[in-house]
């Protein structure tokens, strides 16, 4: 059976394959894929009307024109938008792809204030031209899988050469191709199959769309996975640091940003204990409080009928629902919904005695704390051990909330990502990397963890 | 698996929610007056109410736990004595027990203060906290805070003194001896009692025939120097001059140190009819005692078989913008 045949007979019921017999040639390709001008122009218009010669190749005017062999690699340029010429023993295959891409678009999950206003896009050759634009080396390699028996998705390891230690390379390059799947769509799925993160809630990959933060992951001795038809890279390794601390902080003065750096190291347990510390102080360790305070506390909650612990999961829970609804809204409708949910409702709670005006301040602490963070998945972690801290708390009071700090910092020190520390660079400590993530000062050196080349600004 | 079942068990069944008890549960009480009269304890609970008033439970018992049970049932709410803020005794009661009862209590704290009264009535205006009056009125905790007497109370060489509340102000220092009420002194002995305990931060009158000058005391330290038969009590004061009354002219020099010397000679004065009062009474309530056996390690003579002496050293500084 030749191949002509053998795709109508694999191709039964595809309804945009089109085999089209021209003067002795034939020509087939999938319509939705194909750039029905590309093939007038790279096609159709230099076939001759007279004799058709043995070898067209040469004719046609395409940048990409491939030989085929196999009927698997036939199949696979005719997946991927090729239109593929059957001329009488010769079959080739010429690009001519359809641009079903979006522009670049400004990053919508990691907005900074400063900075490039480039996103990644779903294309995944318009991303690798957004980081080959800012690392311009023949250094920075791409090793290319295809990952999926059905979707054939196309998945690329970019990294340094010289500056990334080649254990990680090899690693990632091998649980990349142990992947057996039927079909990957996203580059968020592929992060179980890289880090075993399933005892902890923290993300163990850092996900980005700005070609700045994953230029710069590479310049440190990271790598980079990039996944065709996913707007979004994983950043490999990555640490408890990395998620509390973005990319837009290298463009601010070190004196302002290390301010903030604290500030966000102090919203991070504001998120988690603040409703927890709340509860105990007002249910069991009432003497820790200001005597004025305690009486102010106590009118507000006189008219309340749920106990505080009640009334703060309550609370927390309908400020989940709304962040919850106010995300999958289209933006048009997301400040109704925070108008309708911060102030009626919060307004209505408090005045129908539902809730006390202190417990709305101690929710909009916590959830403005968390909202810091740019990475939805630190958000969701902190979420999680806000509502241990809490069950504990109510508990064993003031003692169940140190309990909770210890639970969550075991927690954390349990945590590898692939042998190396989640806490990294406190334990173990690297003041290289310290100086990169969690305090902004001069450095000129990489991290001993991520790299040999330590010395930057050296090829 | 098994273990930490165990363990979650004990957690839950040892520690904890015993003392889990919602703020509109509890009557928060900022101060206690106690009495003890015809057989019963008489106890008046002032608690916080709403919009800054108080509300007054008034019991009485055979014991201050019935008492206090009592005022509790009709309070409909938790006592809570945690943020308590002073506790009022009378002459009527024991002051063994009282101390007894607030130490062996596991929810009240040890720093509320300590107070005497003679007043007949106390709480009669529910928009006036007694126990925050007293507090704030209290220069210096560490004198009359619980803790303070329970200190003096386990020294068994060393006598206690409450400082007076009268209904309206603070004001003189009650002397217990063997937790027995002893004699009263005034105001102006209770300015030499907190020099004489090197607490004393407020003013000093100076006598200048029939005016007066009053300073302001900045910083003190006092001393005790044990000899063989005589105790050497040396007062250094650096002060201020807050009023001037007297005829000294204090922008010169030689005026300034006569008012030194004025207010030496009358510190130095009040010191001796203190000390003397004490002796007399043979009521401890500087720890004298507890310093010579700490010097001489045995007490062979108690503190009023000595003779005092009262060196007083005034020095006025701030004086920059007074002189010429």
């Amino acid at each position: 059976m030749n191949f002509l045949e053998r795709i109508k007979k694999d191709y039964v019921e595809v309804s945009d394959l089109v085999i089209k017999p021209i003067n002795g040639i034939t020509i087939v390709y999938l319509e939705t894929l194909a750039d029905q001008d590309k093939i007038n122009d790279y096609i159709l218009k230099i076939i001759p009307k007279s004799k058709i010669p043995k070898d067209i190749k040469n004719l046609v005017p395409s940048p990409n024109v491939k030989d085929i062999k196999t009927y698997e690699s036939l199949t696979s340029f005719l997946d991927t938008g090729f239109t593929i010429i059957f001329n009488d023993k010769q079959i080739i295959a010429v690009e001519t792809k359809s641009n079903l891409n979006r522009s670049i678009d400004t990053p919508s999950t990691e907005a900074s204030l400063y900075g490039p206003k480039e996103s990644l896009v779903e294309n995944y050759q318009t991303n690798l031209g957004l980081i080959k634009r800012r690392i311009k080396s023949s250094k920075l390699k791409n090793t290319q899988s295809y990952i999926g028996k059905y979707t054939k998705t196309m998945c690329s390891i970019l990294y340094i050469k010289g500056v990334v230690k080649s254990e990680l390379v090899n690693s990632t390059i091998e649980k990349i191709n142990g992947i057996n799947v039927d079909g990957i769509t996203d580059v968020g799925e592929l992060k179980p199959y890289l880090v075993n993160d399933k005892k902890n809630v923290f993300p163990g990959i850092k996900i980005t769309e700005r070609p700045d933060v994953i230029a710069n992951a590479l310049l440190n001795g990271k790598i980079i996975i990039l996944l065709d038809n996913s707007p979004y890279a994983l950043i490999l390794p990555t640490f408890l640091a990395d998620f509390i601390n973005p990319m837009s902080d290298k463009y601010t003065k070190p004196a302002i940003v290390n301010f903030i750096k604290i500030l966000r190291l102090v919203c991070f347990f504001i998120a988690i204990f603040v409703p927890a510390f709340y509860v105990a102080v007002t249910t069991i360790n009432q003497e820790t409080i200001p005597t004025s305070l305690l009486i102010n506390l106590q009118n507000q909650r006189m008219d309340v009928p749920f106990p505080a612990v009640m009334e703060c999961v309550i609370t927390l829970i309908i400020c989940e629902i709304l962040r919850e609804s106010d995300i999958r809204f289209p933006s048009s409708y997301g400040s109704a919904i925070s108008i309708l949910g911060a102030l009626i409702l919060g307004e209505a709670a408090v005045s129908a005695g539902i809730v006390s005006p202190i417990m709305i301040i101690v929710a909009s602490i916590t959830f403005i704390s968390s909202m810091i963070f740019t990475d939805v998945e630190i958000i969701d972690a902190l979420r999680y051990w806000r509502f241990i801290s809490l069950f504990i708390a109510a508990i064993f009071g003031l003692y169940g909330v140190g309990i909770s700090i210890i639970l969550l910092f075991i927690n954390l020190c349990n945590y590898d990502i692939d042998g190396k520390s989640y806490l990294y660079p406190i334990t173990p400590f690297d003041l290289t990397y310290l100086k990169e993530t969690l305090i902004k000062m001069k450095n000129n050196k990489r991290s001993k963890l991520l790299s040999n080349n330590r010395i930057k600004g050296r090829l | 698996m098994k273990k930490i079942l165990i363990l979650l068990l004990c957690l839950f069944m040892l520690t904890g929610c015993y003392n889990y008890i919602e703020l509109d549960e509890l009557a928060v009480v900022s101060s206690i007056l106690i009495d003890y009269k015809d057989d019963a304890y008489k106890v008046n609970v002032e608690v916080y109410s709403k919009e800054d008033t108080v509300e007054v439970f008034e019991s009485s018992g055979t014991s201050l736990t019935e008492s206090f049970t009592i005022a509790e049932e009709m309070s409909k709410q938790k006592f809570y004595f945690r943020h308590i803020n002073a506790v009022m005794i009378t002459d009527n009661v024991n002051v063994e027990d009282i101390i007894y009862y607030f130490f062996r209590n596991p929810d009240t704290n040890d720093n509320f203060a300590f107070v005497y009264t003679n007043a007949e009535k106390i709480y009669e205006d529910d928009e006036v906290n007694i126990g925050e009056l007293i507090k704030n009125n209290i220069e210096d905790d560490d004198l009359c805070s619980f803790f303070e007497i329970m200190k003096g109370y386990i020294n068994k060489l060393r006598d206690i003194a409450l400082p007076m509340f009268d209904g309206k102000k603070m004001g003189g220092i009650k002397a217990y001896k063997m937790l027995e009420p002893k004699e009263e002194f005034s105001s102006k002995e209770e300015e030499i009692f907190k020099v004489l305990k090197n607490k004393y931060d407020g003013i000093l009158h100076i006598n200048c025939g029939d005016k007066d000058a009053i300073i302001n005391i900045d910083s003190i330290d006092t001393k005790y120097n044990i000899e063989e038969a005589k105790i050497k009590i040396k007062v250094k004061l650096k002060t201020s001059i807050q009023e001037m009354n007297c005829d000294l002219d204090i922008t010169k020099v030689s005026d300034l140190k006569k008012l030194e010397r004025m207010a030496e000679k009358d510190l130095n004065e009040d010191i001796h009819k203190f000390m003397g009062t004490l002796k007399e009474n043979e009521s401890d309530i500087l720890g004298i005692n507890t310093l010579i056996r700490n010097k001489y390690k045995k007490l062979d003579k108690m503190f009023n078989d000595y003779d005092y002496e009262a060196k007083a050293d005034i020095s006025i500084y701030k004086k920059g913008l007074l002189l010429k």
